[in-house]
């Protein structure tokens, strides 16, 4: 039974060479109950896709409207600056000013949109003492409610003395783009000691000083993190090569 | 940063969706701009073509149906997004273009209408709660193998997520069922 289930979800995944694959269409011919099988389980990758492919599209649209978002505060800041500067020279330099710092800006955005990625919920299953709390605190960081979720760690915080909502809430932070709460809440984690959250929180703590655009503390912790071994080393390897 | 096909490719495998997004903010204004012009039909359909072209070219990746090496990512996307406008043209009789010149591939094309039960599992799949949820997506939707899920979620190894797998699923059928009960 479970290997027919492992079959049928290999040849649905693409994983099966081609004589596997006519074998096993031949057998789905013969077999009414493995095409019911069959039928069913492409139904649940269906609509598991079609859940995932529609948020998606969600943050497809939300980057593409954020893009116009910006070249707009671009035609707006050069209009100003054209305003204050009247003389040709200094409209130049003025530009070449601002599209430094722009392209600044933007490098650090571009990194920190490719470095950050919200953490994965390893708590849930192990916690089941809080557990209705927790499965709601998760639901909504799973589904991106970054506010609902960021209120719920903080109820799950009064209510415990561990230190993973302080954690999960401070990675809701940084998706609502609070860096400096999301930075005081990574700095109690480290401090906490708790094995499971401190290297992560070293990570984030820089990508918090990153997004802020403060290279300098941002480059101490990656080079802090690329000096020993771990889970991190490569991306903070990788991250300083890029900054500098 | 700059993407490369590669970092996309590698972003796409990994289960990342930032790859993705910098692939779409970088082609989808030429890409709306060529199909509305050439096909004539409105920018948002344009847009639209292109958004389901990321997405099949997501899971082409995802599921090794995209073979590198045949041309670079931005040509393959266009000519997925180009199928998706002839058919979507054809089912809708308005092109003016001939059956033979329709899409040559099904797999990337306007997909029929969801049925009821797939209906129901997609509804079903934002009931799911952690670590359901995470092991669904990271395995059914990212292609990510199970020593990776494993690594990803703190198990002790990909037995443990397997078994944790199958409960998953059953417990995505029994509200699949509650929700196609309604």
């Amino acid at each position: 039974m479970k290997d027919r289930q492992e079959t049928i979800e290999r040849y649905l995944m693409n994983r099966m060479d081609e004589g596997e694959r006519s074998d096993f269409e031949k057998s789905v011919g013969e077999d009414p109950d493995l095409a019911e099988a069959l039928a069913l389980q492409r139904d649940l990758m269906i609509g598991i896709q079609s859940h995932f492919d529609q948020a998606l599209k969600e943050k497809l649209q939300a980057s593409s409207k954020s893009e116009s978002n910006d070249q707009a505060k671009v035609v707006k800041m050069q209009s100003k600056v054209i305003w204050r500067w009247a003389s040709a020279a200094a409209l130049a330099l003025a530009l070449v000013g601002v599209f430094y710092f722009m392209n600044q800006g933007d490098k650090t955005d571009r990194l920190y949109a490719h470095y950050f990625e919200s953490f994965p919920n390893i708590v849930e299953f192990q916690q089941r003492d809080e557990q209705t709390n927790l499965s709601e605190a998760f639901f909504f960081y799973q589904n991106g409610d970054w506010e609902g979720a960021a209120a719920a760690f903080d109820g799950l915080q009064s209510q415990s003395d561990e230190i993973y909502p302080v954690f999960y809430r401070a990675i809701c932070q940084m998706n609502l783009t609070d860096y400096q709460q999301a930075e005081e809440g990574f700095m109690e984690v480290i401090s906490s000691g708790d094995s499971r959250f401190v290297a992560p929180a070293t990570w984030y703590l820089a990508l918090t000083y990153l997004a802020q655009e403060e290279l300098t503390r941002c480059r101490e912790i990656l080079i802090e993190i690329s000096s020993s071994p771990g889970n991190y080393r490569d991306d903070a390897l990788n991250l300083l090569e890029e900054i500098e | 940063m700059k993407w490369s096909d590669r970092d996309i490719l590698k972003s796409i495998k990994s289960g990342r969706e930032e790859g993705l997004i910098a692939l779409y903010k970088s082609h989808r204004q030429e890409f709306t701009s060529w199909v509305a012009g050439t096909y004539q039909v409105d920018q948002n359909l344009a847009a639209d073509a292109f958004q389901e072209a990321i997405l099949a070219f997501r899971q082409n990746v995802a599921f090794d149906k995209y073979q590198p090496g045949s041309g670079s990512i931005k040509t393959y996307l266009f000519a997925i997004g180009k199928n998706w406008i002839l058919t979507y043209l054809k089912r809708r009789k308005l092109g003016k273009y001939k059956a033979e010149e329709m899409a040559e591939s099904v797999n990337d094309t306007p997909k029929q209408e969801l049925s009821g039960r797939q209906l129901g599992i997609r509804d079903a799949v934002s009931k799911l709660t952690e670590p359901c949820l995470s092991i669904i997506r990271y395995f059914y939707y990212d292609g990510l193998p199970m020593e990776v899920i494993a690594q990803r979620l703190k198990y002790k190894n990909e037995k443990v997520v397997k078994s944790q797998k199958v409960r998953c699923m059953q417990k995505l059928r029994e509200l699949a069922m509650v929700q196609l009960q309604k």
